[in-house]
């Protein structure tokens, strides 16, 4: 009895040896400052990628399994939705925020447009448990994975134990998420020498330098910071932004400033997504800021620029776009594990 | 051959520090004034005549296990989370693994999740979000959950919820809890009892009843937490 104990121990451990998947070291441009995600926590694995992706396009996630994490965040608009001014959730509920991108996450330590959450593992609980979002109690979520017959092989492969728990559920959800890295636009390209920009891009981008970088700051375009950028204030929404997370005033209609890169692709634009063009929002900055306490030091004199620089500025907005990113292959449903195993 | 000697040495010298090791071990006994809350029981309920209360759920973390000699930290625990649930009778009770021989007169511990752990990511466990001690709108941990009824409370079912917890400052609601003993020699159990009508009494139920966000108003009853807890009444 014994022996046979220590024969299922051993196969046990060599199974898992043998499936276990490989370690990645997180890939990024030179010029990217180091990522604030702390990897010791949560080492990047395949097998946890992997694992992570089939939990970010199922919408097991959700109450009533009908949306997953992709219906707001699809990977052709860069993981942000194009269809809806502000996020369309479970029973076609309507939120109150524009769903944001999803790009190079790991250089981010505060998540949502108001910065509610403090860590990238734990932002998944936010739109888990949003009655307006997908409505479901995370409890029940583990439920669903342990009672599937999907997960458990998947957990296993990933962390050693069939079991889900809500720590790995967010671990692997946050590795996938780590991994959405956009880093070779014209501009990246540019950076390595591979290219150079063209006038209208030239030109552009000498006005964003002078307007722009101080809150969109190259190369990941935000400082991940805060900031009221003089947007009228929506009475339909009266959203206080940072200041319902802080209760400090100061922090009145402040919002997270989301990076540049994709934007071509992460249309509408702002937190409550009221812009549905990127010339709309220059005409914003250029004569729509409306001043008020909390406004950004950097636009209490609105941005005076011309229609033809506001057209080069868009020229160079546009060469931020990364189309390696939005049509990866490694970033969309992925059929194999989830489609192919419930026939 | 060395190495072998050296590689047994080690393990003789394990296992002579493992036989002098000893459990101590400490329950929870929550309580309203003299009576010992039950929610086992039938209807999960408990009633203090005078105030009209009700208890239906009480849960707090107890972190960062400590005992003293004096104010000096004889012995530390590591990985120090975890979660008191007055609905589990497995989770009334914690083991610490001591020293046989060691010394002390204060029992101290912390109501509450620190503010390095609340930004650290996911975590397992007793910390595992999956326990309903996490808020999911805003990131941190509940330090300490109580709900229940009383007539006093204007809301629907005359409820009553507080979920005190946060990590921010100026609102980082943990408290230290010290309580000090007589002679450790052969004490190898202690209880520490949580009166939480110390707690209610202080609160005008009719006013504040529903405190659930990390607000100053959490961080003020925070405070009251430390006056709860007694040890071997």
């Amino acid at each position: 009895m014994k022996i046979r104990t220590y024969y299922i121990v051993f196969f046990a451990l060599f199974s898992f040896a043998f499936f276990s998947g490989s370690i990645n070291e997180l890939e990024y441009p030179e010029y990217f400052p180091k990522p604030v995600y702390d990897f010791s926590q949560n080492p990047l694995d395949n097998e946890k990628i992997k694992l992570g992706r089939a939990l970010f396009y199922d919408p097991i996630l959700s109450r009533d399994n009908t949306v997953s994490c992709a219906t707001c965040h699809s990977v052709f608009n860069a993981f942000a939705h194009t269809d809806h001014e502000l996020s369309h959730g479970i029973d076609d509920a309507i939120g109150t925020r524009n769903a944001p991108a999803l790009i190079n996450l790991a250089w981010s330590n505060s998540f949502m447009w108001d910065g509610a959450v403090n860590h990238l593992d734990m932002q998944a609980l936010a739109p888990i448990e949003h009655p307006k979002e997908m409505g479901e109690k995370i409890e029940t979520v583990i439920e669903k994975l342990n009672n599937s017959t999907i997960y458990p092989p998947l957990f296993f492969s990933a962390f050693g134990d069939s079991t889900a728990t809500g720590e790995h559920l967010l671990k692997a959800l946050a590795q996938f998420q780590l991994g959405l890295i956009s880093a070779n636009s014209k501009y990246d390209r540019i950076k390595r020498g591979e290219e150079t920009f063209n006038d209208s891009e030239k030109r552009g981008y000498r006005l964003f330098l002078q307007n722009c970088n101080s809150c969109h700051t190259e190369p990941l375009f935000t400082t991940g910071e805060f900031a009221n950028n003089g947007l009228p204030i929506d009475t339909t929404l009266n959203d206080l932004g940072r200041m319902t997370v802080t209760k400090d005033s100061t922090d009145a209609f402040k919002f997270k400033i989301p990076t540049l890169r994709n934007v071509e692709f992460s249309y509408p634009y702002m937190h409550d997504g009221r812009f549905s063009s990127l010339h709309k929002v220059l005409k914003h900055y250029n004569t729509g800021i409306i001043a008020s306490k909390t406004l950004a030091p950097s636009l209490k004199d609105s941005i005076k620029i011309s229609a033809d620089e506001r057209a080069d500025l868009v020229a160079f907005l546009l060469s931020l776009s990364d189309k390696d990113f939005v049509f990866n292959p490694e970033f969309r449903f992925p059929r194999e594990t989830l489609l192919l195993k419930k026939q | 051959m060395k190495l072998l000697l050296i590689i047994l040495a080690g393990i003789c010298f394990s296992i002579q520090i493992l036989a002098q090791e000893d459990t101590l071990r400490i329950f929870f006994v929550p309580t309203m004034g003299e009576k010992v809350i039950n929610l086992l029981e039938s209807d999960q309920a408990l009633r203090n005549d005078s105030l009209e209360i009700v208890i239906d759920k009480f849960l707090f973390y107890a972190s960062q296990f400590q005992l003293l000699n004096d104010s000096i930290p004889v012995f530390e625990e590591r990985n120090s989370f975890h979660l008191i649930n007055a609905s589990e009778p497995g989770s009334l009770f914690i083991d610490l693994l001591i020293s046989q021989e060691l010394v002390f007169n204060k029992l101290q511990f912390s109501v509450g999740i620190d503010s390095l752990t609340n930004v650290s990511g996911a975590m397992g466990g007793d910390l595992d979000p999956t326990k309903g001690m996490y808020w999911t709108w805003q990131s941190g941990y509940i330090n300490f959950k109580l709900e229940g009824r009383s007539l006093q409370c204007p809301s629907r079912k005359n409820q009553f919820q507080f979920h005190i917890g946060g990590y921010q400052k100026p609102c980082y609601p943990i408290q230290e809890i010290t309580l000090p003993l007589g002679d450790s020699r052969n004490k190898r159990e202690l209880i520490v009892y949580i009166d939480l009508s110390k707690f209610l009494e202080q609160i005008v139920l009719s006013e504040t009843y529903e405190v659930m966000s990390p607000t100053a108003e959490a961080f003020e009853l925070s405070h009251l937490l430390a006056k709860i807890y007694s040890l071997n009444k």
